[in-house]
């Protein structure tokens, strides 16, 4: 009982003293940030292993997001989905025939569209030091890095644009206060190893005793920027509503220039609104 | 200039690339070459000439054939004539695992059918006449499908049927062979029918026919195309079966195929074919026992290409012939309407004599 008196009374010490900093705060706390996130965006790409036309889908976007973020450091952990349907940018009409028959004699044409859908996940989780210098500046910039594994998964009557990739990106952001209410945001990132999972050249994942997903991480290698070139540029805008609830607009460009099997390129981009939650 | 200035340019450097970045979407993908008759014959072409895995086995000249073609092609033609071409090119590389998927709503998807050359003519197979499930379904009691492409039931005279028309998730697979080989465990002999077996993924028919292993074997050795050049092949992979389930089959089996049985079912037929205990019944299979994925041309259409170089052990390929049964048997349309399964009744009557 004495213990669990005293943990409280500890609890309740560095609450207050949490509180006292909260009324005062640095522009850079210590706080815990959770948030949502939807949006739109577009996914382009290229991928020479399988077509020589280039795809787009113009998906959906959901991010779930956690901050955790103190006067030297900022770590977060981002999910984000992103669903859509996928055809080819100049051919997004396609319809196929089929004719059919049975015994019978039953004669069936049947046309639908060659469709397809666009499914990507992406998890990451980020560590960064302030620069201590800019600390009382209304300009601040934090370095660091992200482990993020990334997923394409289009799904049709092509594999085209399908890869997964670990990577470990250096990362600098920085963070523009204007007053109170409206803060930007900027970061930019870029791969330096991956561990990369492409179809082969034959574009195929069949193999003795493995299921497909095996058959598919079979053909994983570790590259470096020179298999898998992938920088990313983010751009945010906050608006602090108050001290517990906030919003904001992300947009966030990323180019893809992976060379295992043949190349393949991509461009994704994508606008979120975002609410979030301090504490 | 302090460090911090110069972080600060960068950004400002960023914040502009990606305006500039977003608005060169074609340099930064590529462009798309114009769609012309004359483009998408070359991109088809080329796309067989670095992909496909049968030349040598085939003894196929497919630079010849470009030449054959080529003067075919002009950039006035209709999608009627390039059609014509492009199906005229695949008919000669004698692959059921070859289609054209024209994509403009007008032309059928081709050849539609199963190829079979019998006495040095071609025939397009558009309908089978040799086997209905519903049909065969009659015969047995107590029928269930327990999976989209799985099913099962009791014959006359303590046999079992089953009948396999694709693969499922292998999860799923196995999990339900374990359930179906506890079922026909004390039978005397198990008929598996896959004449309706069209295809599917290698892997889990090596689990399915594993059921019915007595050993493990040696069945097939495949190699698949890694490069542009028509010797480019990846190092070859030896596919083995092996016993599956707590209780694998291995009294009499007898496997029911047609011309319709193809690929992932031919490559089933090819396991269980190593052993002694399982007779084939039925056609010759349709000879198409490679991985076929799908690739395209400028035009949007469609095209599957055999990528891989699938043998029997000993080196033997089946492709383009099929896999011959051990008895052949035919049941024929006529049979089918009078509610007749003639080979499965063949094959009833081996297993009880």
């Amino acid at each position: 009982m004495k213990l669990t008196i005293t943990l409280a009374a500890l609890l309740i010490t560095g609450l207050a003293a949490h509180a006292q900093n909260y009324e005062t705060r640095p522009w850079m706390p210590l706080e815990n940030r959770i948030g949502l996130a939807l949006g739109i965006g577009s996914v382009t790409y290229l991928d020479k292993n399988s077509s020589p036309l280039v795809y787009q889908s113009r998906p959906k976007n959901l991010r779930v997001f956690y901050n955790l973020e103190s006067n030297d450091f900022l770590f977060s952990v981002d999910l984000d989905v992103r669903m859509g349907g996928n055809s080819p940018k100049y051919h997004n009409d396609r319809t196929l025939f089929f004719q059919e028959e049975d015994y019978k004699g039953n004669k069936e044409d049947k046309k639908f569209p060659a469709g397809g859908s666009f499914l990507a996940g992406r998890i990451s989780l980020g560590a960064y030091y302030k620069i201590s210098s800019t600390q009382e500046s209304t300009f601040k910039v934090a370095v660091g890095g992200r482990i993020m594994n990334e997923m394409f998964y289009p799904q049709g009557w092509n594999t085209g644009g399908m890869f997964n990739a670990l990577s470990f990106s250096p990362e600098a952001l920085t963070q523009h206060r204007i007053n109170e209410h409206h803060k930007f945001t900027a970061s930019v990132r870029i791969p330096v190893i991956a561990r990369l999972t492409r179809l082969p050249y034959d574009n195929t994942v069949s193999a003795p005793d493995k299921d497909q997903v095996r058959g598919f991480f079979r053909n994983s290698e570790w590259v470096g920027p020179r298999k898998f070139l992938a920088p990313a540029v983010t751009l945010g805008y906050n608006y602090q509503i108050n001290q517990r609830w906030g919003a904001g607009l992300n947009y966030e460009l990323g180019w893809y220039n992976i060379q295992q099997s043949q190349s393949m390129k991509a461009l994704s981009q994508s606008l979120l609104a975002n609410f979030y939650h301090q504490f | 200039m302090k460090p911090i200035k110069y972080i600060h340019s960068l950004f400002i450097t960023a914040i502009c690339s990606s305006f500039i970045m977003a608005s060169c979407e074609e340099e930064l993908i590529g462009p798309e070459k114009a769609n012309t008759p004359t483009n998408n014959f070359e991109q088809f072409w080329k796309t067989f000439d670095e992909h496909y895995g049968m030349f040598d086995v085939k003894n196929i000249d497919w630079k010849a054939i470009h030449d054959q073609f080529k003067p075919k092609i002009n950039d006035q033609m209709t999608d009627e004539e390039l059609y014509k071409v492009l199906s005229d090119m695949i008919v000669l590389l004698n692959d059921n695992h070859l289609n054209l998927y024209p994509t403009n709503g007008k032309l059928p998807v081709f050849p539609g059918g199963v190829l079979s050359y019998r006495n040095g003519q071609l025939q397009i197979l558009k309908v089978q006449e040799d086997y209905d499930l519903e049909v065969a379904k009659k015969y047995t009691t107590d029928y269930k499908q327990v999976t989209e492409n799985i099913g099962y039931g009791k014959l006359a005279t303590n046999l079992a049927y089953i009948n396999l028309k694709g693969t499922d998730g292998l999860n799923d697979v196995e999990k339900q062979m374990e359930k179906i080989m506890t079922s026909v465990n004390d039978v005397s002999g198990v008929i598996i029918d896959i004449r309706g077996f069209y295809g599917g993924y290698d892997p889990v028919s090596q689990y399915v026919a594993g059921c019915f292993a007595s050993s493990k074997k040696l069945y097939m050795t495949t190699k698949k195309r890694n490069g542009p050049l028509h010797t480019d092949f990846t190092e070859t992979a030896e596919w083995y079966i092996e016993p599956k389930t707590s209780m694998p089959y291995t009294k009499p089996v007898i496997v029911l195929t047609s011309r319709f049985t193809q690929s992932a079912g031919e490559t089933f037929a090819l396991a269980l074919k190593q052993f002694d205990h399982v007779k084939a019944i039925g056609d010759t299979t349709a000879g198409s026992f490679s991985d076929n994925p799908n690739f395209e041309m400028y035009n949007g259409w469609m095209f599957s290409v055999s990528v891989g170089d699938y043998r029997a052990p000993g080196g033997v390929s089946y492709e383009g012939f099929g896999l011959p049964p051990d008895v052949y048997s035919k049941t024929t349309k006529e049979d089918l309407l009078a509610g007749k399964d003639v080979t499965l009744e063949k094959a009833m009557e081996m297993l009880t004599h």
